[in-house]
């Protein structure tokens, strides 16, 4: 079969869960301690689609208030983008937009994925609240505690990464 | 007559007054010239610079404290901002320091092996004096320079297009990536206009790094590489980047293509592969 690399890059602010995510996607792992992540660090993992091998190399890079604070260099070339909010901190979504505007300028036509983060930390209710308060819609709410949608992020952004 | 008495009186009872008149005119007289602006300045001047130089030599020892303190706030307030404007500047000294570090190292490095070498040739013709010959050939061997692993990068993305490996315990395809990042990284540290990164030592292991525009190719080597045979690889990779990259388009670039192509390149360089 035809196997092919893409980089894909997670960015958002200190906290959200970035690592976490990764974690569970390359190794089905959750920690609840929290270290932070200093540079980038650097994972893989091969998805496979139905007549496709990509190979993900995942720049796991550490958070920052304002996605203008990260190197230009951990972008370049990225097939990719998860972009990791955090459902329980609204500073961490206020500036959504901004920073998209910022990734679609460095990355034109490269595509991105929105993944609002720690959703087991929410009741219906409080989840309900959050949403309304979102600057534009996100497509996925995520737990990297439970695994819920990790799996979905990664396999969608590949599908887009790829035309399929 | 009449007259005459009347002028006479007028004198007797208003010479006072004349005398006091003609000493207010005078006296008017003096105050006018003196509160002249002309005047005015003369006398402020010495007053004024003797106030500026007491606020000069004060200067430093008022606002020393004061700017101390705004200076203080400002980069408690401002860090990043601060840092961003020093990065450049501090990176140009670590620089030039770390170069100037580096080269003193080489001379003593040059200046021990220079010692090392003629003490081994005073041993080894000592030794010959009594028949005893010197078997080198072990030690040298087991430091002799070796490729572990040999691998193509894209510059932008970290991704790898082709590799080599001796042994295969490592995951190329992270060390790739992770190399681009500490690349740029100490690039950007630097910010030297086309500077380019080409070894980092790591353990015992050299990663000998040769750049081309699109590409990097690398090179992970063991055992003892001196500068001549640093040079003499980076010529080598630089020659497959000539004849191979060059051609390649990245549309068309396989990595399966490119990695025999590594394979093949690298073997020729070192046949004891
Ligand atoms: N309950 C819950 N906690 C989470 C979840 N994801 C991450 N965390 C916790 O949040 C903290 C931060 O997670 P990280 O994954 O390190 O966050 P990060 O985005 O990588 O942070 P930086 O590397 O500093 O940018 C850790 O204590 C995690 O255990 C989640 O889905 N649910
Ligand atoms: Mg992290």
């Amino acid at each position: 079969m035809q196997s092919i690399s893409k980089k894909v890059v997670l960015v958002g602010n200190f906290g959200v869960g970035k690592t976490s995510l990764t974690r569970r996607f390359v190794f089905q792992k959750f920690a609840d301690e929290y270290l932070t992540t200093l540079g980038v660090k650097i994972d893989k993992k091969i998805m496979n689609l139905p007549d496709l091998e990509v190979n993900l190399i995942i720049w796991d890079i550490a958070g920052e208030v304002s996605q203008t604070k990260v190197p230009k260099s951990y972008y370049l070339g990225a097939n990719g983008i998860i972009y990791v909010f955090d459902l329980t901190r609204p500073s961490t979504f206020k500036h959504i937009s901004e920073d998209l505007d910022y990734i679609k300028q460095l990355l034109p036509n490269v595509p991105y994925i929105l993944a609002g983060n720690k959703k087991d930390l929410l009741s219906e209710e409080e989840l309900k609240r959050t949403i309304s308060e979102f600057p534009i819609p996100c497509e996925y709410l995520t737990s990297a505690k439970t695994g819920e949608c990790v799996e979905e992020i990664f396999q969608d952004l590949t599908k887009k990464m790829t035309n399929r | 007559m009449e007259d005459e008495i009347l002028q006479q009186l007028k004198s007797i009872f208003l010479e006072e007054e004349t005398q006091k008149r003609t000493l207010l005119e005078k006296e008017v007289k003096i105050l006018q010239n003196e509160i002249s602006p002309e005047q005015i300045s003369l006398r402020l001047e010495p007053i004024v610079n003797q106030k500026v130089d007491e606020i000069k030599s004060n200067m430093s020892a008022l606002s020393g404290e004061a700017l101390g303190v705004a200076i203080r706030t400002q980069i408690q307030n401002n860090k990043e901002d601060i840092i961003d404007a020093l990065y450049p500047i501090m990176g140009n000294l670590i620089q030039k320091f770390i170069q100037a570090e580096l080269e003193k190292l080489a001379d003593n490095i040059n200046k021990q092996i220079d010692d090392t070498l003629s003490w081994q040739s005073i041993k080894r013709e000592f030794l010959g004096l009594f028949g005893i010959k010197q078997n080198n050939q072990l030690m040298t061997a087991a430091m002799k320079p070796q490729i572990e692993e040999g691998m193509v990068i894209y510059q932008n993305s970290g991704l790898l297009i082709g590799h080599y490996t001796s042994k295969g315990t490592l995951d190329q395809d992270m060390i790739a990536g992770m190399l681009t990042a500490i690349k740029s990284f100490v690039e950007d540290a630097f910010q030297q206009k086309g500077g380019n990164l080409d070894m980092i030592q790591y353990g015992t292991l050299k990663i000998i790094i040769q750049n081309s525009y699109k590409y990097y190719t690398v090179a992970i080597v063991s055992g003892a590489v001196d500068t001549n045979y640093k040079l003499k690889l980076l010529r080598y990779l630089d020659l497959f980047a000539e004849r191979h990259l060059s051609k390649l388009q990245e549309e068309n670039l396989s990595e399966g293509a490119v990695s025999v192509l590594l394979d093949k390149h690298i073997k020729e360089f070192d046949p004891n592969l």
